[in-house]
């Protein structure tokens, strides 16, 4: 292909720029480990909005969402508004400010280190950081393949799968252990901003190309009119709740956005970042998505990967633009994936090597963080050379598995009458359901409620959800608080 | 005197404490109103388009474009609600 190269000195580029961004970053980060994993909590709004908003995005943004759209209709604008736009924005404040809050207060660093500190558990804050381990790993996982398909496809094949992944991957170990959070907040900055720009013009491109947004959705109409109107097929309301309800709790613990809860510098950060919170969202999901269900009237079909985002720009755009937006796609996997390795490294580092150590010295911290990024990127990257079926079941259902941990946490940092037993049967509890629904046969994924038929079938992950309320609320009321827990830990803050 | 003006303050504090309840209460059904609608369901089944879009495409940007001025609004006189003061049990 003549222009792989010109494509993949695009990539290139954008890759050194990131770089480049992550040096400024470790010139200016301290060998500290607040400083490594929490750039020491001074983020202002722009930064903090994007890096939030680039960790949430992932692949899905420019291949699996724009692929559904095609085809089963652009709904899922809907499902990811609710969820992204309005949910997570409304957790933004009940469990984000709470968190901030408190991590002020009490220089909490992970979500397992501020519930350990409430309820004197060591049992506890290492159940959270092993569950959250457990369904991060085989997510940045995903995230790998996704670039090193996008650039086999890129390249017809130039550049094999294991060199696309493992170079991605080396790359991103060489600017998250220099500059931590700092300098991957800053690249998610420019991520954020360049995958907005990309979407704008690609939307601008094509519909330039066909005649306009009415001449496309007609055209859509003619081919396929049941993805123009609201439900039908895969969108019964209870997918949607589901889908939206699930996915917004389980964001809010996916380890890289709540750490994200801990980074703000000051009250009016997150007061102006949530503001902005849904209009951000629309902005990108609503052109992204509707690329993907235009796809369906122009008669483009997805890729040999399933995907129809690259195909149509094939069709509308010249090669160059292909390009840029397949190193926007990876902008996306990177932007999640560093802030995940850097994440799960924090909770490897002090949820767990911390708590069996003795005598560790901040500087020391520091280093063994960095080694946990290494060691969670390259188990990563070579478990996605096999991509066992497990692996791949475990990180397809990640938001899911994280969800579980939602309402036990938020149970916790509202009701004082929560105790560490109640916590332990909600966290624990939860997770076996859920991880049986996934895996066992036996147990269903979906439920349909009596009576209730015709909205379709609630998932297991919501189900569960519910279940871990219960738990956690019921235990927690027919046990007693051990001497070792703080019940007014939460209590009592003030941004002041 | 002053078992009176301890009397005046626990009733001041205690109707302030009322107050934030309901402060809370009314924000909180706002935000559930914010999702519930984020979808429009009356419109399910339908596929009218206006100016190149489903209509209610269109809503719910409009929608969006709503929560974020009542996210400002609550920014200016709603934060802290439930957080650092009113809390349950206060």
């Amino acid at each position: 292909m003549a222009d792989a190269g010109l494509q993949l000195a695009i990539i290139l580029a954008y890759l050194l720029v990131a770089l480049a961004i992550g040096l400024v970053a470790y010139r200016v980060t301290e060998r500290t480990a607040e400083d490594y994993f929490l750039a020491s909590r001074t983020f202002g709004t722009v930064v903090l909005l994007f890096t939030t908003f680039a960790t949430l995005l992932s692949a899905f943004t420019f291949f699996g969402g724009p692929s559904l759209s095609y085809s089963a209709g652009p709904e899922w604008i809907l499902v990811m508004g609710t969820m992204d736009g309005v949910l997570f924005g409304v957790l933004w404040y009940v469990i984000g400010y709470k968190q901030w809050l408190a991590g002020r207060a009490h220089g909490y660093v992970t979500l397992g280190e501020m519930l350990g500190d409430r309820f004197g558990s060591r049992a506890l804050r290492m159940a959270v950081a092993g569950v959250s381990l457990f369904w991060l790993i085989p997510y940045v996982m995903l995230q790998q393949q996704g670039a090193g398909t996008a650039l086999e496809a890129l390249t017809d094949g130039a550049v094999p799968y294991w060199v696309g992944a493992g170079g991605i991957t080396l790359f991103m170990i060489v600017y998250v252990t220099l500059s931590g959070m700092r300098g991957v907040a800053w690249t998610d900055t420019l991520q954020g901003i360049f995958m907005l720009g990309m979407v704008w013009i690609a939307v601008g491109w094509v519909l330039h190309s066909v005649g306009g947004a009415s001449a496309a959705t007609a055209a859509l109409a003619d081919a396929e009119p049941g993805h123009l109107s609201l439900g039908g097929g895969l969108y019964t309301p209870a997918y949607m709740v589901s889908t939206a309800v699930s996915i917004a709790f389980g964001v809010t613990m996916f380890p890289q956005v709540n750490q994200r809860f801990f980074v703000a510098r000051s009250e009016a950060v997150l007061k102006r970042t949530f503001t902005l919170w849904p209009v951000l969202v629309v902005l990108l999901f609503v052109p992204a998505f509707m690329l993907g269900a235009w796809a369906a009237g122009l008669g483009v079909s997805p890729n040999a990967n399933g995907r129809i985002l690259p195909p149509l720009l094939n069709a509308y755009t010249p090669a160059w633009f292909g390009a840029l937006v397949v190193a926007g796609a990876m902008a996306a996997m990177m932007s999640s994936s560093d802030s995940m390795l850097l994440s799960g490294s924090s909770y490897l580092t002090r949820d767990v090597y911390r708590q069996v150590a003795e005598t560790v010295t901040d500087r020391r911290e520091a280093l063994v963080g960095q080694g946990a990024v290494v060691a969670i990127a390259v188990v990563a990257f070579v478990a996605s050379l096999f991509r066992p079926g497990t692996l791949v079941q475990i990180g397809d259902t990640a938001f899911g598995g994280f969800a579980q941990l939602a309402l036990p946490v938020l149970v916790a940092l509202y009701w004082r009458g929560t105790t560490r037993d109640g916590m332990l049967a909600g966290v624990l509890g939860s997770q076996a359901f859920y991880l049986a629904s996934v895996f066992l046969p036996m147990v269903p994924d979906g439920y349909v409620l009596p009576g209730l038929g015709g909205l379709g079938a609630w998932s297991s992950s919501v189900v569960g959800m519910a279940l871990g309320l219960v738990l956690t609320v019921g235990v927690s009321a027919v046990t007693t608080p051990s001497a070792a827990e703080n019940p007014d830990r939460y209590e009592e803050l003030s941004a002041e | 005197m002053r078992g009176e003006s301890i009397a005046t303050a626990k009733m001041v504090e205690s109707n302030g404490t009322g107050r934030r309840r309901i402060e809370a209460v009314g924000w909180a059904v706002v935000a559930a109103v914010l999702v519930a609608l984020a979808i429009p369901w009356f419109m399910w089944g339908s596929s009218a388009t206006v100016a190149g879009l489903p209509v209610w495409v269109w809503w719910h940007v409009g929608w969006l474009c709503l929560t974020t001025v009542v996210f400002a609004a609550f920014v200016r006189y709603g934060w802290g609600v439930g957080v650092t003061r009113g809390s349950t049990d206060g």
